[in-house]
C-alpha cells in the first residue's frame, strides 16, 4: 500500500461551496457580493485572500473585467461609482462632491479635492478593499486642472491584485516660471512617502486637464492628453516630459475629442470617434528613432446601431481593451477584442470618465459601508509625521480598538478566521500610526500571531495530523492557506519577541510569546512528521 | 495492485468502503493529485482515496476514462479518425448526461473533484450549480442549498440598509 494521501477536510460543505462560488463570472460581481449575504460561512469564505488568490487564479486567462467607471457628472441622481456590469452592483467610492477623480490603474483610482480648497489634496482608494490614503499635492502646484495618474511599482506584478502593494503617482500641472509657461510633472513614491524632483518644460499655452485621460505603456512611460488635444510624454526612468505629434486629420477632426488607448501591441494608441467610426491609430516607431501614428483599425459601429454620428470617446478602459464612446444621450461601451458593444448609461453627461477594471470579490465584513460622505478635512489634519505619509481615512486609532474588541470576541465565538482578519486590521492600523516596531504595536503583533497559529492548528486537526503529506504540495489543493498561516504566524511573534525585547520589565509578555513560538514549532514538526 | 496488461501501466484504487478499482494510469492520472503521487513513487501498489465512497469513486472514473486524452493507441477513439469538433461536441453530450444527478451526488462530486485534483470536473460539477446562485434571490440559493441564514436580524438589516443595490 502506498502512503494514504491526506484525507480531504472534515467539512465538505466548505470545500463545495468554495469551489462553486469559484466559478462564479467576474464580470457580475454582484453574484458574489450576494453569495457572501448568504450565511457568515459564505462570506468568510469570499472574503479570505486564499478566496481571492484562487479566483483570479482559476479566471487568469481572460482579462480582468471593467467593473464600471468613476466620474465627475453634476447629476446628483447618478452614483459616484457606476456599474457596467450585468446585474446590480456598487463599490463605496468616495463622495464626488469632494472628490474628483483623475485616474484608476492597477487596482488604485485617484481623486484629487475640490479646488475650491485651500489646499488641495490627492485621495487614494483601493476599489476592491475600500481602503483610502491621503496624499499631499506636490509643494510647487497652484490651483489649476492639474492631470494624475497612479500605477503599481511593485517588480514583476502582473497588476492583478497588487492593491495595498507599493505605487507611484505621477503629477502634471502648468504654472508660470520666470515669465514663461511651464508644464511641470513630479513623481511621488509610496515606499519614501516623498514626491521626487520636478521637472518642467516650457511650453507656449497653459496646459489644462479638466478632461484628461493618461495611460501607461510598458513600465516606464506615461502618457497624458490636455484639454486642447496635447499628448504629453512623461518618462518615469528619465524624468523627461516631451511632447507628441497628434494622430494625422486623414478621417476630419472636427469638434470629436479623441482619447489615448493601449494599441493591440500594447504601444500607445489614440481612438478618435468620426462619424460612424471609431478610428483607431498606434504609435510606431521607424527605424528605432522617429515614431509616427500609423493607422491600426477602423470599427464600423453602424453594425451595432443605426447609423448616428459618434460623440467624444470619453474613456479607455486599460488592461480590459474597452472604449467608452457617447452617442447622442447614451453611452455605450466597446469591447475591442470582441467588438461588442454594449449601453451602460442613458444619461446625456459624463465628462470625465474614469473605469475600474478589476477582480471583485467581497473583501471582509469589515468592508466601508456604502453611502459615506466623506469631507476632505478631518483627515486632512490627521496627515502622518511630517506630512509626508499618507494616513488611511477610516481606520483611526479608535476603529482599530472596536475591531480588536470584536477579534477577541470571535476567539470566544471560535470564528478563528474572523479573529485573523480583525487582528490584521487593527495591524495595519497601529503599524501606519505607531510605526513597525513601536511597543505599542507589540500586543497586536502578539495577538495576530496567536490567532494565525490557532487558526492553523484547527486547520491541522480537521484535515487529520499530515496537513501537507509528501505528494500535496500543488498551490491549488485546498488547504494551501493552512501552512503559510503557520508561516505569517511565526513572522508576527516573532516581530513581537524583537520589540518586546528592549523593554526589560515585559517579562510575563516575553513568556508568552516565546510560548507561542515553541508551539508554532511543535505544530510544524507535527505536520511535517 | 499495480499491473501490466496489454502493455498499460494498472493503477489500483481504494475506496475506503473496500471496493477496489483497478484503472489505466492514464486515466487515474486524470486527477492531479494521483498524478504527483505516480510521479513521486508513492503510487507502486495501491493507492487509497479516503473519504470517496465507491458509488462517487466509480463515477469519477467513468468521467476520466472519457476525458483520458485519446491521442495514439490506448485511446477508445482515436483522434485521428474523429475530427476533434466532433470529438469535443460528443463530450460535451456526454458531460450534459453525466452531469444529470441528484444534488447529494452532485455536491459529492465537487468535493472527489477538488480533493482529487481534476479540474474538467471541477469545472463541470460546480458550473452547474452556478446558475442557481447567479440567478436566484438570496432565499432562495438558501433553500436550494439547505444553507441556514444565520446573520442576526439587525446585521441583516444593517447590510440591507447599506447594500440596497444587492437586494433590487
Amino acid at each position: 500500500m502506498a502512503a494514504p494521501p491526506p484525507p480531504p477536510p472534515a467539512l465538505p460543505d466548505d470545500v463545495v461551496v468554495e469551489e462553486i462560488l469559484l466559478r462564479l463570472p467576474p464580470d457580475d460581481p454582484g453574484c458574489l457580493f450576494r453569495a457572501s449575504l448568504v450565511c457568515k460561512a459564505w462570506r468568510n469564505a469570499v472574503s479570505h485572500p486564499r478566496f481571492r488568490r484562487r479566483y483570479i487564479g482559476l479566471h487568469r486567462h481572460r482579462a480582468p473585467p471593467v467593473l464600471g467607471f468613476l466620474h465627475d457628472w453634476e447629476d446628483g441622481g447618478i452614483p459616484d461609482f457606476f456599474p457596467t456590469t450585468a446585474s446590480p452592483f456598487s463599490l463605496a467610492a468616495p463622495d464626488r462632491r469632494f472628490w474628483r477623480p483623475v485616474d484608476c490603474r492597477h487596482g488604485r483610482a485617484l481623486f484629487l479635492s475640490d479646488r475650491r480648497q485651500e489646499t488641495q489634496e490627492l485621495l487614494l482608494w483601493e476599489p476592491i478593499t475600500g481602503a483610502r490614503r491621503g496624499i499631499p499635492v506636490p509643494a510647487a502646484f497652484r490651483c489649476q486642472w492639474p492631470a494624475a495618474a497612479v500605477f503599481c511599482t511593485a517588480d514583476w506584478c502582473d497588476h492583478r491584485d497588487c492593491a495595498g502593494g507599493p505605487f507611484g503617482v505621477v503629477f502634471l500641472f502648468a504654472g508660470e516660471q520666470d515669465r514663461h509657461v511651464v508644464t511641470s510633472a513630479c513623481l511621488y513614491s509610496s515606499e519614501t512617502g516623498t514626491w521626487g524632483k520636478l521637472n518642467s518644460r516650457q511650453d507656449e499655452f497653459t496646459m489644462e486637464f479638466q478632461n484628461h485621460s493618461s495611460v501607461l505603456v510598458g513600465r516606464s512611460l506615461l502618457y497624458f492628453l490636455s484639454d486642447g488635444g496635447t499628448i504629453l510624454e512623461y518618462n518615469l526612468d528619465s524624468g523627461v516630459l516631451a511632447v507628441l505629434d497628434r494622430p494625422p486629420d486623414d478621417y476630419g477632426r472636427g469638434r470629436q475629442r479623441f482619447n489615448l488607448m493601449l494599441a493591440e501591441d500594447g504601444g500607445l494608441g489614440v481612438a478618435e470617434a468620426i462619424d460612424f467610426q471609431l478610428i483607431l491609430w498606434k504609435r510606431e516607431a521607424s527605424d528605432g528613432t522617429d515614431a509616427r501614428w500609423v493607422l491600426s483599425r477602423i470599427v464600423d459601429m453602424d453594425s451595432f446601431f443605426d447609423p448616428v454620428t459618434l460623440a467624444p470617446v470619453l474613456g479607455f478602459a486599460e488592461g480590459a481593451n474597452a472604449i467608452f464612446v457617447k452617442i447622442i444621450y447614451s453611452l455605450f461601451m466597446v469591447e475591442l477584442q470582441s467588438e461588442q458593444a454594449k449601453i451602460v448609461c442613458s444619461s446625456p453627461g459624463f465628462c470625465n470618465l474614469i473605469p475600474v477594471v478589476g477582480f471583485y470579490t467581497p473583501h471582509s465584513r469589515l468592508q466601508v459601508p456604502g453611502g459615506e460622505h466623506h469631507s476632505p478635512a478631518p483627515w486632512l489634519k490627521q496627515l502622518g509625521r511630517g506630512g509626508q505619509q499618507g494616513v488611511w481615512e477610516e481606520k483611526s486609532l479608535e476603529w482599530a480598538q472596536v475591531l480588536f474588541d470584536e477579534g477577541c470576541m470571535a476567539i470566544n465565538e471560535k470564528d478563528l478566521a474572523y479573529t485573523a482578519d480583525c487582528f490584521r486590521h487593527v495591524l495595519e492600523i497601529r503599524v501606519r500610526h505607531y510605526g513597525g516596531l513601536a511597543p505599542e504595536c507589540a500586543n497586536t503583533f502578539y495577538h495576530y500571531g496567536g490567532a494565525l497559529l490557532c487558526k492553523a492548528r484547527e486547520a491541522a486537526n480537521r484535515s487529520g495530523t499530515n496537513l501537507r503529506g509528501k505528494g500535496q504540495t500543488d498551490g491549488n489543493m485546498t488547504g494551501d492557506g493552512d501552512d503559510s498561516d503557520l508561516d505569517l504566524a511565526w513572522k508576527m511573534l516573532n516581530t513581537a519577541r524583537v520589540i518586546v525585547a528592549k523593554s526589560p520589565e515585559k517579562t510575563m509578555e516575553k513568556v508568552n510569546i516565546l510560548n507561542a513560538l515553541a508551539e508554532i514549532s511543535m505544530t510544524r514538526d507535527k505536520t511535517s512528521a | 495492485m499495480a499491473t501490466r496488461e496489454a502493455g498499460k501501466k494498472m493503477i489500483m484504487l481504494k475506496s475506503p468502503d473496500g471496493m477496489e478499482f483497478e484503472v489505466e494510469e492514464a486515466v487515474a492520472m486524470e486527477s492531479q493529485t494521483i498524478r504527483k503521487m505516480i510521479e513521486d513513487d508513492c503510487a507502486d501498489t495501491a493507492i487509497l482515496i479516503p473519504n470517496i465512497n465507491s458509488k462517487i469513486l466509480s463515477r469519477v472514473i467513468e468521467y476520466c476514462n472519457k476525458h483520458v486524452p485519446t491521442t495514439g493507441a490506448t485511446g477508445a477513439a482515436a483522434s485521428d479518425t474523429v475530427a476533434p469538433a466532433a470529438l469535443a461536441e460528443d463530450l460535451k453530450i456526454w458531460d450534459a448526461e453525466f452531469i444529470k444527478v441528484n444534488r447529494a451526488t452532485r455536491f459529492n462530486l465537487i468535493q472527489a473533484a477538488s480533493y482529487l485534483n481534476i479540474k474538467g470536473l471541477l469545472d463541470l460539477t460546480s458550473q452547474t450549480t452556478i446558475d442557481t446562485i447567479s440567478d436566484n434571490s438570496l432565499e432562495e440559493i438558501r433553500s436550494f442549498l439547505s444553507t441556514k441564514n444565520d446573520y442576526l436580524p439587525e446585521e441583516e438589516q444593517t447590510i440591507r440598509r447599506e447594500n440596497q443595490w444587492a437586494f433590487q
